[in-house]
């Protein structure tokens, strides 16, 4: 579902992502760990078609990312680390919005924002304006946005990030069911311990580049770690010796 | 893509709605302005103005012409006297204007048709009767454009406006509606919509507007619609309330009038979305467009005439947007004339909205 070849950015002459190459299948999670500036993001951004890569390529639900931005688009769920709502706007309003801008309406759109705000426990919010929603609530809404036209590929940058147990524990929830519905999701995560509760697979990725991929249990084997971060704060050490002092 | 446009535009227009600040500056605060300062110089109406009116040289054709139009105005009393005294008497408070007409060189002037430089009809006035003098400068001003106009042979259009301005008595609200209308569309341009495209990048709306299979110049297109929809209807309400409550009269075409809100609309939007292309923030945006627009507001006669502002200041508003879209709507609200009268400040609005659409392209940005 996702396929990426030799995915580079440079930024003012300077490589930003380099030469990645991964896949992920449907009903798969694949998870991108990796210190602040690896070039997690940036990768995510190239895949979901808000930036075009300097060199290599990608595809997403089968369609080509540089020539197909709009087919992506139409098949990928995306959420950012800014939520982006409409804060005079209600939890329908701003579904029933990007529901239009993907090509829904009518009965379908309606019975599709019910049962979104109805899985993500929104259903008491659904008239009330996002400018009154908790950053969970927001959180949770903008999953709702992400699937509104259920794609059958999801990526998300940092879905847990700053939100409290509960709604972290709803967004890992979200990713599970996800899965179980078949879609492949690749997401970016600075929690090690998330990572390794709902990944089937994990990257490590290091100064622009993956220097780990597998599952939780073959990254920590790889060098004798016993814990996921222990793992991790070795492979960065191996790559960025000076990044690692920093994580660790 | 119709519908999807009328989506974007939908959404935005719910927002305008419920955002009570936008409703405020965009509706209340115009009506607010035209209420309070036409109250406060509403003075004005029904007053005479002792006016002197000097001739020098013994008088000529044309200084007499120019005396009968003046005295055929109700709203003047006319007394001929030499502008010593008639200065003395308009500082001792005793004459509202003094009108020094065009001596010989006048009418040598004619003679070489026209095409010499004009020859300067002065009024002098107490500066600080400055509705008494606004009222004063328009009526001068008519009949000097009369004149121009006889000079340059179109007699037969003429004769027609001169009693128009000869039998109106313009009041502060005919003088304040058409600058109010202007006003509104440059603030809704530069503040409302730099604000709204630069919020919008701010909190990466812009962006996600990109994550969807939507075009993305579709969801340009629904909020330029969405600012040219409220700012008619903003127009509509300022026309009603000036009329209806105020007491405002339009003595020309309503359509040209909505012509020229349109026009104005895609000036001053363009401008907005420039703006827009060099604030980071949406208080920058605020900030730029308010540096731009206040003293615009004030210098392109949208209160009074811009003959009250020292003429050092006059090459600046001269190339000033707002300035001949205010003269175009005025001409059209208190004298009826035709767009075509104002064709040349028309080309000229229309040159601001290209070099800023240049801008908005070459810069815009999503995130």
């Amino acid at each position: 579902m996702i396929q990426a070849r030799g995915l580079e950015k440079v930024y003012g002459g300077r490589p930003v992502v380099r030469g990645l190459t991964f896949a992920v299948e449907p009903g798969e999670v694949l998870g991108l760990v990796g210190p602040n500036g690896a070039g997690k993001t940036t990768t995510l951004r190239m895949l979901a078609t808000t930036l075009r890569p300097t060199r290599g390529t990608a595809t997403v639900a089968g369609y080509d990312v540089v020539r197909e931005p709009l087919l992506v688009r139409a098949h990928v769920g995306v959420l950012p680390t800014d939520p982006g709502l409409y804060g005079r706007l209600t939890a329908a309003e701003n579904l029933r919005f990007y529901g239009h801008l993907c090509g829904l309406e009518g009965a379908p759109l309606e019975r599709r924002i019910d049962e979104l705000l109805e899985w993500l426990g929104l259903r008491e919010a659904k008239h009330q304006r996002t400018e009154e929603f908790s950053k969970g609530m927001r959180q949770k809404l903008a999953l709702a946005r992400a699937v509104i036209h259920d794609p059958p590929v999801l990526i998300l940058d940092e879905p847990t990030a700053g939100l409290d147990v509960l709604s972290s524990r709803a967004v890992i929830d979200f990713i599970r069911e996800s899965r179980q519905a078949g879609r492949s999701v690749l997401f970016s995560s600075h929690y090690l311990l998330e990572a390794d509760r709902v990944c089937d697979r994990i990257a490590i990725i290091v100064d622009g580049e993956i220097c780990a991929l597998g599952t939780p249990a073959e990254v920590c084997r790889a060098v004798g770690a016993a814990t996921l971060e222990d793992a991790f704060a070795a492979w960065v050490a191996r790559r960025a010796p000076g990044v690692a002092t920093r994580v660790v | 893509m119709l519908a999807g446009i009328l989506t974007v535009t939908e959404m935005a227009l719910r927002i305008f709605w419920r955002d009570k600040h936008a409703l405020f500056w965009g509706i209340a605060f115009p009506l607010m302005l035209m209420g309070l300062i036409g109250t406060v110089f509403s003075d004005m109406d029904n007053l005479v103005l002792r006016t002197a009116v000097v001739i020098p040289d013994g008088g000529n054709p044309l200084s007499q012409g120019m005396l009968a139009a003046l005295e055929d105005v109700r709203a003047l009393e006319v007394v001929v006297e030499d502008e010593a005294t008639a200065l003395a008497a308009l500082r001792r408070g005793d004459r509202s204007l003094v009108v020094v007409l065009p001596g010989d060189e006048a009418t040598a002037a004619l003679a070489g048709g026209g095409t010499s430089a004009p020859v300067p009809v002065r009024v002098y006035y107490d500066e600080a009767r400055m509705q008494v003098a606004q009222a004063g400068l328009a009526i001068v001003n008519g009949i000097v454009h009369d004149i121009n106009q006889r000079v340059t042979g179109r007699a037969d259009v003429l004769a027609v406006e001169a009693a128009g301005v000869a039998a109106e008595q313009l009041s502060m609200f005919d003088f304040l509606l058409p600058g109010i209308l202007a006003m509104g569309l440059m603030q809704s341009g530069l503040m409302g919509v730099s604000a709204v495209i630069t919020a919008y990048r701010e909190r990466l709306l812009l962006k996600r507007v990109l994550a969807t299979p939507f075009p993305p110049a579709a969801f340009l297109a629904g909020l330029i619609l969405r600012f040219t929809i409220t700012n008619v209807i903003q127009g509509l309400i300022i026309v009603l309330v000036g009329v209806l409550v105020f007491g405002a009269r339009v003595v020309g075409s309503y359509v040209h009038l909505l012509f020229l809100v349109l026009v104005g609309s895609v000036v001053f939007l363009t401008i907005g979305f420039a703006i827009s292309t060099v604030s980071r923030t949406a208080e920058a945006a605020n900030t730029m467009g308010s540096a731009v627009a206040f003293p615009m507001m004030f210098l392109s006669g949208t209160f009074w005439p811009r003959e009250l502002i020292p003429q050092s200041l006059q090459p600046l508003i001269d190339v000033l947007p707002l300035t001949p879209l205010v003269e175009a709507m005025r001409a059209v609200v208190t004298q009826g004339e035709s767009l075509a009268a104002h064709a040349a400040g028309l080309l000229y609005l229309g040159a601001w909205a290209v070099a800023a659409a240049v801008v908005a392209v070459r810069r815009f940005r999503w995130e």
